[in-house]
């Protein structure tokens, strides 16, 4: 038997009590010979049947409609699920699930209202964070909450998108063209989308839609339009997800940062016509071919919403050649990365080697370090300092194969982006 | 997320069916033939440790925490003196603890309303029960008929709960 079966009525803990106390009843009734606990029992063992007999046929599934709202930090979860007439709106029960780096501000409520069930549910976002909420769990349930049957649905995960708030003016970084040597052209497209660019003779495969009227009307020939499409450059967001020594927890945490940080940067770049690639390395490298335009930006958030930490770390070395068989060589590369230890420092160097260019973002662990350990104030200061000096030892390590941002406000990319546009520009004049 | 952390300790409660079942037990403590106060005693004892496991405890969930009102309740009807009211009391208090294990509060708007309509069936059920008492003469045969009914049911049930394709509604796909 199938028990997650949609059809398949099951019985709750409630039940087994009931049935559990109208046992004792009985048993107690036929020891003692007294008919009174009969009565008590009626009822417990009559209300699980009837439940069952109230249970609705059908497997027509909940239709579902939500959204997210709120500015900043502040993330409000509404919406509605619309049951098919079988269910009555008020037996149906939700449950939402909040994953990692949300956290619950005002608990879900529910609210049956006409035929559909209305729900809301407010969270923060202790940190930017890229996360998609699951389709909530939806169950039919008794009045009495005796019976039970999972609930199909039909709706989609609802992405939650907050990023850090000056990733949006990333895009303005003037990249380059990526050719075998890197070079000073603006990268330019003549296709079917863009501006106006000029007109040439039709050739068979042509769109119809594209024949300049006016011209071919002026001539004996057919001509089609034909439209500029400029891009700013190329750029590989290189995304650090191996295990480092700062543990499990704050590998999470901080690779939740840091994916947030890598879709904030690549939606700048595509709104800016750039090719964007993505490339996540644990144990092995996860690539996102370079791309542009709204598709590439789905495949990006897609996979950097899979993207995990590790469960073992790759070699450094492996992410320079695996790199070199999915992206060209001289295209500007943001690595992001925590730096916590020596292997992921050498991904720098190794990157460095293979030809890719890298400008370093890395989420420093200080703000989230775990310094409670420590009871005393002068303790806690002390450590505090510890932890400071071999961050910055670490970050004057890498300094030397390329330049580091120490990203220490997670909800600004102001010095990272100002970094970024003086650094492109020297690069330009010198 | 039903299960809300924060939730206030009237809401964790369920004010109203937990009133009804304490007034259930404590009428039928008035009905000990043992005296007032052993019943009296036992009952209160029963509601505070099932009131507190809900409002204190970690949310078990499934209502495993109206043990304590279920004992209560057992040693309650064992020690009623067989007679039509003890009787009404014991089937009112019945189904007062299905209304609290329910785990309703003011926060599941409309539940309650829906856990009334449910009820209609387990109350017809014990009206009819408390008919046929008025009508069997009371003794060791009718006691032995009346249980003999309830483990049919106890029996037909536990056959449908482990056979839940019996239950399991096989429909063509809704196109």
């Amino acid at each position: 038997v199938n028990w997650d079966s949609p059809s398949v009525v099951r019985p709750t803990l409630r039940t087994w009590v009931c049935y559990g106390l109208a046992g004792l009843l009985l048993l107690v009734a036929v020891a003692d010979h007294t008919p009174v606990p009969l009565f008590a029992a009626v009822p417990l063992l009559i209300a699980p049947l009837a439940a069952l007999l109230l249970s609705p046929a059908g497997r027509e599934p909940l239709t579902l409609q939500w959204q997210e709202a709120g500015e900043g930090q502040e993330v409000v979860v509404s919406g509605e699920l619309i049951p098919p007439p079988s269910i009555d709106a008020r037996d149906v029960d939700v449950e939402i699930g909040v994953p990692p780096g949300l956290i619950v501000t005002k608990p879900l409520a529910v609210r049956p209202s006409g035929g559909a069930v209305t729900f809301t549910m407010n969270l923060r976002a202790r940190e930017p964070v890229l996360a998609q909420l699951a389709r909530p769990t939806v169950r039919w349930r008794d009045g009495l909450g005796l019976m039970e049957r999972p609930l199909p649905i039909d709706g989609m995960p609802l992405p939650i998108e907050r990023c850090p708030l000056e990733a949006g003016r990333l895009g303005t970084v003037r990249l380059h063209r990526t050719i075998v040597l890197p070079g000073e052209t603006r990268s330019r497209a003549i296709g079917e989308n863009g501006d106006f660019y000029g007109v040439r003779i039709s050739l068979p495969g042509d769109s119809p839609r594209r024949i300049n009227w006016s011209a071919s009307a002026r001539s004996e020939e057919t001509f089609t339009n034909e439209f500029s499409l400029e891009r700013t450059g190329d750029v590989l967001i290189f995304l650090d997800a191996r295990p480092t020594e700062l543990g499990p927890w704050m590998d999470a945490r901080l690779l939740g940062v840091a994916r947030a940080a890598a879709f904030g940067m690549a939606d700048a770049f595509l709104r800016e016509r750039a090719r964007v690639g993505l490339a996540i390395f644990g144990e092995f490298l996860t690539p996102v071919k370079l791309g542009g335009g709204r598709r590439q930006r789905y495949r990006i958030r897609e996979a950097l919403l899979g993207a995990e930490v590790a469960a073992v770390a790759g070699p450094s070395e492996r992410a320079g050649f695996a790199a070199r068989r999915f992206f060209p060589a001289g295209i500007t590369t943001i690595v992001v990365s925590s730096l916590a230890d020596e292997s992921t420092r050498h991904l720098v160097l190794h990157l460095r080697r293979r030809g890719y260019p890298s400008v370093v973002l890395s989420p420093s662990p200080v703000p989230v370090a775990d310094l409670d350990r420590w009871t005393t104030g002068e303790e806690r200061r002390l450590a505090l300092r510890l932890v400071e000096l071999v961050r910055r030892h670490q970050i004057a390590e890498v300094w030397s194969e390329a330049p580091v941002v120490d990203w220490r406000d997670y909800w600004s990319l102001a010095g990272f982006s100002a970094f970024l546009k003086q650094g492109m520009r020297n690069r330009r004049t010198g | 997320m039903t299960a809300a952390p924060g939730r206030p300790y009237a809401d964790r409660l369920g004010v109203l069916p937990f009133a009804i079942l304490a007034s259930a037990l404590l009428l039928l403590a008035l009905d000990d033939s043992h005296g007032l106060l052993p019943g009296l005693v036992v009952a209160v004892v029963g509601l505070a440790l099932s009131a507190a496991w809900r409002i204190i405890g970690r949310p078990v969930g499934g209502g495993v925490e109206v043990a304590p009102v279920g004992a209560a309740m057992i040693y309650l009807v064992l020690v009623a003196p067989p007679s039509v009211v003890s009787e009404a009391l014991a089937g009112f208090a019945g189904i007062a603890v299905l209304l609290w294990l329910a785990g309703l509060s003011a926060r599941s708007p409309g539940r309650l309303g829906r856990a009334l309509d449910q009820l209609i069936m387990p109350m017809a059920g014990f009206a009819v029960a408390l008919g046929i008492a008025f009508i069997l003469p009371t003794g060791p045969l009718s006691l032995g008929f009346a249980s003999l009914l309830l483990v049919l049911v106890v029996v037909l049930v536990v056959l449908i709960l482990a056979r839940p394709a019996i239950v399991g509604r096989r429909e063509a796909p809704s196109s």
